[in-house]
């Protein structure tokens, strides 16, 4: 084999060990970059935003249209309290990361709808999902092949 | 090429229309943002209650001058609350049921319309029996892709209030539309004839259960009830009293076969360990769903629990449930709003793809 020809598959296995090791690490730490912290996500269609603040510890997350109630929840862990207790009479949101998926769920009078954001990648402050699958009280389950985002704002 | 001033002319009032048009058409699009597609309807933004502001905000663009109203349509919009539309407008909750004979508030749906009128009053009799903190429903069942998915990454206060190894049979859960518009202004034709479908539905279905009523079973549970802590009610008991998980359609079933101690059953299931406390179960029928509340009276309970009654909810859970949690339980359970039953031990992060 001649020298140029190992030189370019060498290159080539060393940019797929990059590009893999990469996408491993996007995608294997979603978990690790929602605990405390404030995301804004911008809808399927881009001109809503929701935000959504991860308690330090636990399950709870406050979602919320306001992004001053979301600063405001994530400054300790009593105002996040406070403002989970507040929004609780529209239902009490509670998350799961695992992997590269993240699923948020809302329970309001003993009815819970799911939504689970799948081939999640993180890079910097941003994440993003490739589909997701929903489970929605009342109204339907399915699956959205529509890309959402979601940026760390604190 | 020089253009002559009729052509001048034409060109400068053609560009005037088109622009007129064209700015009607996106304002239309702005103001009525209840439609959409399937993906945009299941985006978790439309689920999330609307505030105060924001719908202040829907009522503007739909030009309505929430100073003056007087019979003024609003279209109701996805994320929009009656609650919500009531800061919004001033308008009480009851007045707003009243003046839309809403008999639910788990019934405003996005796309109908909702009559605002600060003019006249509510019979002191009146009492919609609503949550007006439900957001707007969809009439139309949002299906995208599978009719049956697998949701394998739940939150572990999900885990713990369903048993989630078949997603497709959450007991009080139902993943389609099909609620009845208690709306009598309707105007959208479309939604209309679904409406129409969904009430001759429903009237069917009422005629089955209309034997069967609140007083009905609370009458049968207190006869069949052997259980001195524990007293039956009619209603939803008030802030105080939590909302039990149990099976409605089965509670149904068995009171249209005067099957009192197998709904007596299911309550002290789901009630745990306050069914050996002094506790009122109270009995709520909302068309064809019963509802069952409980509320504790006794005072050494309240005191053990450090802050609320959501401790006293994760008190009932059952210790199977507590083995069952992980890193992430301490928090969640005692939020829970319902963990009173229904603990599972089944592994939910099994993380098999179902996605695609």
């Amino acid at each position: 084999m001649q020298k140029k020809t190992k030189i370019i598959i060498s290159v080539l296995v060393a940019a797929m060990v990059v590009i893999g090791g990469f996408y491993l690490y996007a995608s294997r730490t979603v978990a690790k970059r929602l605990p405390g912290h404030v995301y804004e996500y911008t809808s399927v269609s881009g001109n809503q935003n929701a935000y959504m603040t991860f308690a330090t510890s636990g399950d709870q997350v406050v979602v919320t249209p306001d992004k001053d109630t979301a600063i405001k929840a994530s400054n300790s862990a009593s105002d996040f309290q406070q403002a989970y207790q507040d929004n609780a009479k529209d239902g009490k949101w509670n998350y799961k990361a695992q992997g590269n998926r993240l699923t948020l769920s809302k329970l309001q009078n003993g009815k819970v709808s799911m939504w689970q954001y799948n081939h999640m990648l993180a890079l910097g402050k941003k994440m993003r999902s490739g589909n997701f699958t929903y489970q929605i009280a009342n109204a339907g389950q399915g699956i959205d092949h529509k890309a959402t985002k979601f940026e760390q704002i604190r | 090429m020089k253009l002559s001033k009729k052509q001048l002319a034409a060109t400068f009032m053609t560009a005037i229309l088109a622009g007129s048009v064209m700015i009607g058409s996106v304002a239309t699009v702005e103001a009525d943002n209840a439609s959409g597609s399937p993906e945009e309807q299941a985006d978790i933004t439309n689920w999330i209650a609307n505030t105060p502001e924001q719908i202040s905000n829907n009522m503007a663009m739909q030009h309505i001058n929430t100073n003056n109203l007087n019979g003024t349509r609003y279209i109701i919009q996805w994320g929009d609350t009656l609650s919500g539309i009531s800061a919004a407008t001033g308008i009480s909750v009851a007045k707003l049921c009243y003046d839309n004979n809403i008999q639910n508030a788990n019934l405003i749906f996005a796309g109908d319309v909702l009559i605002l009128n600060r003019e006249g009053s509510v019979p002191a009799s009146y009492d919609p029996n609503v949550n007006p903190n439900v957001v707007a429903q969809t009439k139309i069942t949002i299906n995208n892709g599978p009719t049956t998915v697998n949701i394998t990454v739940q939150p572990q206060s999900v885990v713990k209030n369903y048993d989630n190894s078949d997603n497709s049979d959450h007991s009080t859960t139902i993943y389609k539309a099909g609620a009845v518009n208690s709306f009598n202004n309707n105007d959208n034709d479309n939604e209309q004839s679904a409406s129409q479908s969904s009430s001759t539905k429903s009237a069917k279905h009422q005629k089955h259960t209309s034997s069967v009523s609140a007083s009905d079973i609370v009458s049968g549970l207190n006869d069949a009830n052997n259980n001195d802590k524990l007293s039956f009610d009619e209603g939803d008991g008030g802030s105080d009293a939590d909302e039990l998980n149990v099976d409605s359609a089965a509670i149904l079933k068995d009171a249209k076969k005067n099957d009192y101690d197998a709904i007596l059953s299911e309550i002290e299931s789901a009630l745990g360990s306050k069914a050996k406390k002094d506790t009122t179960v109270y009995i709520e029928k909302d068309g064809n769903e019963i509802h069952v509340y409980a509320s504790v009276n006794d005072d050494a309970d309240s005191s053990n629990s450090s802050s609320t009654k959501d401790d006293e909810d994760s008190d009932s859970s059952s210790s199977s449930s507590e083995s069952g949690s992980s890193d992430d339980s301490s928090q969640s359970s005692s939020d829970d709003e319902d963990s009173h039953s229904q603990a599972t031990t089944s592994d939910q992060d099994t993380d098999t793809s179902d996605d695609e």
